[in-house]
């Protein structure tokens, strides 16, 4: 996978993730309403990182769907809290691949964004797992 | 994410390719003329390239081990203290006994490799076995303090150290081995939250 194609890859989860927050913050309660919104302003933010970073590299950004099919049904708070801890699986994941794709600055930075997608995932689900990101070793 | 440096990258990129005799453009015309008695030369060349990497990941490999090595004695020292922690404290603890198998050097390696399961009670006593280095960052004689939430804290200061020497050690890291560290570094910054969050978490 080149550098622009894992940077691809991760503003493609971004988008998701941005469009799943949305769903979270509607159905997360007010207890988890402050968690919601700071992972939507979180995820824009590395959203529009991304785009600049693909443009840097001499991209075209991916756009955003205009929908985007949830990965299980949503109907209540508990269920935004499980959509919540999966966005950022997801989200780690690709940041995973574009730490191994990258070097320098931005590789540094992948990882950032990781360890932060892995710390909003354990705020979600309570508890971490052994290897954020690696969906091989999980 | 703030704008990358990309001139950068692609200038590394590009001197990481010659170095591996993909794109040589500056040398093309003297590997053009000295074709045939270069060869050999350039044949060594690439493999004690090779080896000297090879060597690298081997040595990053077992200084990552043993940076996650200490940390786990750090573990036994807080729960052979407070035995009460140990509900909160063994699953992160055979987490990070994951992370020191994962990060030490593959079986296959040329040199005998390290052990890459939990430290022995030797090396958790601050002693290293004859002939092994310490781990880098000593696991200074571990005191343990008296009150558990002291205890937490301290575990917690020594997960993010941990935690931060991974993610400095990735930016040089071969790149399949940078990931790992990543996650590694990452589920750090978990642990420390963990250690540190209200006891049942805030609830879903």
């Amino acid at each position: 996978m080149s550098v622009l194609e894992a940077v691809q890859a991760a503003l493609a989860a971004e988008h998701a993730a941005v469009y799943g927050y949305g769903v979270v913050g509607g159905r997360a309660g007010a207890a988890r309403r402050t968690d919601a919104a700071a992972g939507l302003a979180a995820h824009r933010a590395r959203r529009d990182a991304l785009e600049r970073t693909v443009r840097d590299l001499g991209g075209t950004p991916v756009a955003s769907a205009p929908a985007y099919a949830l990965p299980f049904p949503v109907p209540d708070a508990a269920g935004a809290v499980r959509l919540g801890a999966e966005l950022e699986d997801r989200v780690a994941g690709v940041y995973a691949d574009l730490v191994r794709a990258a070097g320098g600055a931005l590789r540094r930075e992948a990882a950032v964004a990781l360890r932060e997608a892995a710390v909003r995932s354990a705020r979600w689900r309570g508890g971490g797992v052994a290897f954020p990101g690696l969906a091989e070793r999980r | 994410m703030g704008r990358t440096d990309t001139t950068r990258r692609r200038a590394l990129a590009t001197s990481g390719a010659a170095t591996a005799g993909l794109v040589a453009l500056p040398g093309l015309s003297l590997l053009l003329t000295g074709c045939s008695a270069d060869d050999g030369a350039d044949a060594a060349r690439d493999r004690a390239a090779a080896a000297r990497a090879a060597a690298a990941e081997t040595a990053l490999r077992r200084r990552s081990a043993a940076v996650s090595g200490g940390l786990l004695a750090r573990y036994d020292a807080v729960l052979a203290a407070h035995p009460p922690l140990a509900a909160r404290l063994n699953p992160l603890r055979a987490a990070v006994a994951e992370h020191v198998a994962a990060l030490g050097p593959v079986a296959a390696a040329s040199e005998a490799p390290a052990p890459a399961g939990p430290p022995s009670p030797a090396r958790a006593t601050g002693t290293p076995p004859p002939g092994s280095r310490p781990p880098e960052p000593a696991p200074a004689a571990t005191t343990v303090p008296a009150a558990p939430e002291a205890a937490l804290t301290g575990l917690a200061d020594a997960v993010r150290r941990a935690s931060d020497a991974h993610a400095a050690a990735l930016t040089d890291a071969p790149p399949e081995y940078a990931r790992l560290l990543a996650s590694v570094a990452a589920a750090g910054a978990v642990h420390a939250y963990l250690l540190t969050a209200p006891a049942e978490g805030n609830g879903s």
